[in-house]
């Protein structure tokens, strides 16, 4: 399995008892409303650390209670894509897109080169020199996703990436999705309340409820 | 663009003009330095050796106590926003207090610290180093450091809690290392609040007068800025004394319209 | 009521100038107020006056509006509601003659002299103006602030020519001696008066009698709708053996 998670996070009055493993392929995780699906994408990410157990990515240590070890999100290869989009408001969309490819080391000019592709490969080509409050909320989510996308993360993690967008936006985006977490390798989880969603875009699907302790991971009843 | 609905009793919306007689309040007294004004001598006056001298020192001084309450300022701000520690609100009550402290009694607290005679470290800072703050041009950048500080931590400390942690995070997980995180995002973010609470904490600067006299006394040409000059001037050479006046206005308005234009809508 | 008169038009000190010596409780029903603009170095004995003038006069309140003689008189002119004026030089006093203000005939209230203040002990034994070329930092009052003047007067009969860089100007002759007493100022030409008054925080040196100035203290009144009673009930009550004796006691000398 690509991505290896075993253990326990209590965060104030959650309990998460978290036992999730994602080959090459797209999970769904549903569940009620505040009943701790973010926290588990946070996890992942590694904006949260475990209380005990582990977490492997591709068979790489990321989190080990027991010994301490834990490597920071932006070590991890692991996108997160939060729930309304979070660009850079001082960035244009290119900027954005830019910025995970100067931070793995690319020089400027190759940067925005290859940020102008991504966004031309998205639809969005475009809208390069607007800034996120000149775009729509379907357009904003487009470049967050070419944004996630663009430094080949190792593992993807998405938050609800449909809840802002209108009927039609959605559909549209739904697509997109589909296409583009399809041609990325390595695991994919998408939080998402919508059945619908879940079953377009995801090869199975998860649920998160209460087992009466502790806040579990169960196969969602199909 | 639809037109936005006010949902506030009439009562309340009667109250603007009422809140015109504050702008008069304020605007008044502008209206009145204006007219105390001499146009015709206006550059000569401020031509003058000593207004010239108190000008350039005001400017001088005032730069680099923003500079000093910026590397001492961002710290501190950065620690009271983001970190825990014990007794984190007296170290906020602490940093409120020179705004609110007559600057006579802020200028006898420098001395009590920093006097060479009598104060506390003074002594020991000109014995051992040789630097006597007191009648020095450094004097003075620490008296108008002290009164202009809390302008700057309290915008930025604002500033820095009003801050989104998530784009933060954004940037983490997009491969971001701490120090570029904060390079590329906190400090883009901050920079609405971090222009204006250094604009502020300059004006503040160009201003200062009850600590700089006491503090770093009223020396012609060495410590006596344009504010020193300005009321000491006045009963000799009225003219000079409102021609500074009208270039500390000036001076003031000119960096917060500009800043206005500049950063103030950015953070919207 | 006029309690809350605005007396500082325009000009805070930076010293504690003005500070307003209420001798009564302002709800007295048939209170008068009088305000007195005094030179600084009176602060000490008006006080006194006024305290020993209230007991004369009871219900009566005393404001004290100390500064600067130049400043005070500017204040006077800029349309400041004061009753009584009581400068440390002519000069002040001339000058609101020639601009109308007077409502009495100035008499004349004391005489003080200068004196070279120093640190306790005097550190760096300096024993009169010549002097005064040893002391890195010598404090002075503003160049038209009459101790300012009568400084450059003394100074300029012992012959002694100092370096602008090394005078630092106080904004009144108690703010300048604050240099020395809280400061690091060496020295500070102020009255006598003051340096008594500043107790042991400084120590006086004295300035020959050739060189040193007597200052003429006067007083009148000035207040805009004309003299009442009370104003001239003041001005002889400081004018008075009584009145006398208390400026005698915090080391002025008779007019």
């Amino acid at each position: 399995m690509s991505l290896e998670l075993h253990g326990l996070l209590t965060l104030g009055s959650l309990r998460l008892e978290a036992h999730l493993e994602v080959g090459d392929e797209i999970v769904a995780v549903t569940g009620a409303n505040g009943i701790g699906k973010t926290t588990l994408l946070r996890l992942i990410a590694g904006l949260l650390a475990l209380d005990s157990g582990s977490l492997r990515l591709h068979g790489r240590l990321l989190d080990e209670a027991a010994s301490g070890l834990f490597v920071p999100p932006h070590r991890r290869q692991v996108g997160l894509m939060f729930q309304d989009h979070v660009l850079f408001p001082f960035s244009t969309a290119l900027e954005n897109v830019a910025f995970p490819l100067r931070r793995q080391g690319l020089g400027a000019t190759e940067a925005r080169r290859r940020a102008q592709r991504q966004l031309d490969h998205y639809g969005i080509g475009a809208l390069a020199d607007r800034r996120p409050p000149q775009l729509s909320g379907g357009e904003a989510q487009r470049v967050a996703l070419a944004r996630a996308l663009v430094g080949r993360p190792a593992a993807l993690l998405l938050d609800e990436p449909l809840s802002a967008l209108d009927a039609g936006a959605r559909a549209e985006f739904r697509r997109l999705l589909r296409d583009q977490l399809s041609a990325l390798p390595g695991p994919k989880v998408l939080v998402s309340h919508d059945q619908l969603d879940s079953a377009q875009i995801c090869d199975r699907a998860v649920t998160l409820c209460w087992n009466g302790s502790a806040v579990v991971i169960r196969p969602a009843p199909p | 663009m639809a037109r936005s609905v006010r949902h506030s009793p009439r009562l309340l919306r009667s109250l603007l003009p009422l809140s015109l007689l504050a702008v008069l309040f304020l605007a008044l007294p502008l209206v009145g330095l204006l007219q105390g004004v001499r146009w015709t001598s206006l550059l000569s006056d401020l031509a003058a050796p000593q207004a010239r001298e108190a000008l350039g020192l005001s400017l001088l001084s005032s730069l680099l106590a923003t500079a000093l309450a910026l590397l001492l300022g961002l710290p501190l701000a950065w620690s009271l926003a983001r970190e825990r520690f014990p007794g984190r609100e007296l170290v906020r009550a602490l940093v409120i207090l020179p705004m609110v402290l007559p600057p006579v009694v802020g200028g006898l607290a420098l001395l009590g610290a920093y006097g060479r005679s009598g104060g506390l470290i003074g002594g020991w800072l000109h014995q051992a180093l040789g630097v006597q703050l007191t009648f020095s041009l450094a004097g003075v950048v620490v008296a108008q450091t002290f009164v202009a500080l809390p302008f700057l931590v309290l915008a930025v400390e604002g500033g820095l809690r009003g801050i989104d942690p998530r784009y933060e995070q954004a940037a983490a997980t997009l491969g971001a290392a701490p120090l570029a995180c904060f390079l590329r995002v906190t400090l883009r973010l901050l920079l609405p609040s971090l222009a204006a609470g250094t604009a502020l904490a300059w004006a503040r600067a160009l201003g200062e007068f009850g600590a700089t006299i006491t503090f770093a006394g009223n020396i012609e040409g060495r410590t006596q800025t344009a504010p020193l000059a300005v009321y000491l001037l006045l009963e000799s050479q009225p003219a000079a004394a409102y021609a500074l006046s009208f270039a500390l206005v000036l001076l003031s308005l000119a960096v917060i319209i500009g800043l206005r234009g500049r950063w103030w809508s950015l953070g919207r | 009521m006029l309690v809350f008169t605005a007396i500082a038009t325009g000009t805070a000190t930076a010293t504690a100038a003005t500070t307003a010596a209420t001798t009564s409780s302002s709800s007295t029903a048939a209170s008068e107020v009088l305000t007195v603009s005094a030179a600084a170095s009176l602060t000490g004995a008006f006080r006194e006056l006024a305290a020993d003038f209230r007991r004369r006069h009871p219900g009566t309140v005393v404001r004290l509006n100390l500064g600067a003689s130049s400043s005070l008189l500017r204040q006077i002119q800029a349309g400041a509601p004061v009753d009584v004026f009581a400068a440390a030089d002519r000069t002040s006093i001339e000058a609101l003659r020639s601009s109308g203000h007077l409502r009495s005939q100035p008499l004349p209230l004391a005489r003080n002299r200068l004196q070279i203040a120093v640190k306790p002990g005097n550190p760096l034994r300096l024993r009169g103006l010549a002097d005064l070329g040893r002391a890195p930092v010598l404090a002075l009052c503003g160049a038209t602030a009459p101790c300012g003047r009568y400084a450059a007067t003394a100074l300029q009969r012992a012959g002694v020519r100092l370096e602008r860089s090394r005078l630092s100007r106080g904004t009144d002759a108690r703010a300048t001696l604050l240099a020395v007493s809280r400061g690091d100022a060496d020295a500070a030409i102020v009255y006598a008066t003051d340096v008594r008054a500043a107790g042991r925080a400084v120590q006086g040196v004295e300035i020959a009698a050739a060189q040193n100035i007597s200052a003429w203290y006067g007083l009148a009144i000035v207040r805009a709708g004309g003299a009442r009673p009370i104003d001239r009930a003041f001005v002889d009550h400081a004018t008075s053996a009584r009145g006398q004796a208390i400026l005698r006691r915090h080391g002025f000398a008779a007019p």
